[in-house]
């Protein structure tokens, strides 16, 4: 961790407001495409986004200064997201799990529809191998921080993760994402 | 390269977050298994897709929003309610201080029964608490309590008659609370080291009061 981000975390602690700013500003992209990604809603993505802010510069005090800050900003996020994701399922309405689309050009759509079908198998993935996959695969955290996040053992995190890969790779093929003219 | 060697090499590089069709074995292997080739095949759309994936802009003002939850609770604010509260306890304390020295010392109450107009019994006993010939002199009493007797001497009749009736209604009241007053009081009291009078109003020698403290003893 960088002496700029621990030197921010202590102006925030001290209660300096353009600090908060700073810490929340740095971050925000991380966390909310993180909880946009496990929630697939833009508008719960940003109440998570949010309430992790909140209970992070609420609870600075309890964050460990000899770890790193990130996994335990994102294993707040994680928690949101569940608690979200919980309370879905007993509402009774069913949530887009993607924005609606602007039309694009052929190559734009291409790529669009690619990402729709990511998104689309990413979201049929157990909540866990989820999480684990995208702070590996999109946070780009290691196997060790993805453990601090989750709370789990460092072997735990890899087999979701793989298993989350194969998952996925099988939900591609089978909606016939793999085509031929894209072989190697 | 068999085909459970092939998924451990593309799991590696994957784990190396390194694009899985740039790894000429793994190409080779997969351009001779059909199996192996559509793995090889969805792993890089999988990479690729996840690279594509749009995530949408968050409100202008999510953090002004974060930041207004918070700054509330933030340290800063709590510093001033220290102050305020401890002058506020201050004002009290210098406020009760000569009545409450006063009556630590005699062992008398602030809450009486009401008074009865003509009598003049079960009055305030702060205020009914005239100076009268038997006060000891002024060597052997405390400072507070000779500061209270010349006041006492000085206060005109009527004065004093009305500030008793007022008192007097004041008590009324307060008498609901009276007795857990006195209670609290008298365990004060007995945290105190107080001087006890002896027979003759003279404070006993085993102890010096509190009030005392500083009086010239001769
Ligand atoms: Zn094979």
């Amino acid at each position: 961790m960088t002496d700029n981000l621990r030197q921010l975390i202590h102006h925030c602690l001290a209660g300096d407001q353009k600090a908060m700013i700073d810490l929340v500003d740095r971050f925000r992209g991380q966390v909310f495409g993180l909880c946009y990604r496990m929630l697939g809603h833009r508008e719960d993505a940003e109440d998570a986004a949010q309430e992790t802010f909140v209970r992070a510069l609420k609870n600075l005090r309890s964050w460990d200064a000899e770890r790193d800050f990130e996994p335990w900003l994102l294993a707040i996020a994680g928690n949101r997201c569940r608690t979200a994701l919980s309370r879905r399922m007993r509402r009774p309405s069913v949530l887009p799990l993607l924005e609606p689309l602007p039309e694009r050009t052929p190559d734009v759509q291409a790529a669009r529809q690619l990402a729709e079908e990511v998104a689309l198998a990413l979201s049929t993935l157990r909540e866990q191998y989820r999480q684990a996959f995208l702070l590996f695969h999109q946070q780009e955290l290691s196997y060790a921080e993805i453990a601090v996040v989750l709370q789990c053992p460092i072997g735990t995190v890899r087999t979701w993760i793989h298993r989350a890969r194969r998952e996925l790779i099988r939900c591609l093929q089978a909606r016939e994402v793999v085509e031929s003219r894209h072989a190697v | 390269m068999q085909c459970d060697e092939f998924d451990a090499r593309l799991d590696r590089r994957l784990d190396r977050h390194q694009a899985p069709d740039a790894d000429p074995l793994l190409r080779q292997h997969a351009r001779l298994c059909p199996r192996c080739h559509e793995q090889l095949t969805a792993a890089t759309r999988l990479m690729m897709g996840l690279k594509l994936l749009d995530t949408p802009p968050l409100g202008d003002d999510f953090t002004r929003r974060v930041v207004q939850q918070v700054a509330p609770a933030t340290p800063k604010r709590r510093v001033w309610r220290a102050p305020l509260t401890l002058a506020v306890a201050a004002t009290l304390l210098i406020a009760l201080l000569p009545g409450t020295s006063y009556l630590l010392r005699t062992g008398r109450t602030w809450f009486a029964t009401p008074p009865t107009p003509t009598s003049g019994t079960g009055d305030i006993a702060y205020m009914t608490s005239a100076p009268s010939a038997s006060t000891p002199a002024t060597a052997d009493v405390s400072p507070w309590l000779h500061y209270r007797n010349s006041i006492l001497q000085l206060y005109p009749e009527q004065i004093r008659t009305r500030h008793r009736q007022q008192l007097s209604a004041l008590a009324r009241d307060l008498s609901p609370i009276a007795t857990p007053f006195n209670t609290a009081m008298t365990a004060i009291r007995r945290t105190i080291p107080v001087s006890q009078p002896d027979d003759k109003g003279q404070p006993s020698a085993s102890t010096t009061p509190r009030a005392a403290l500083g009086a010239t003893h001769t």
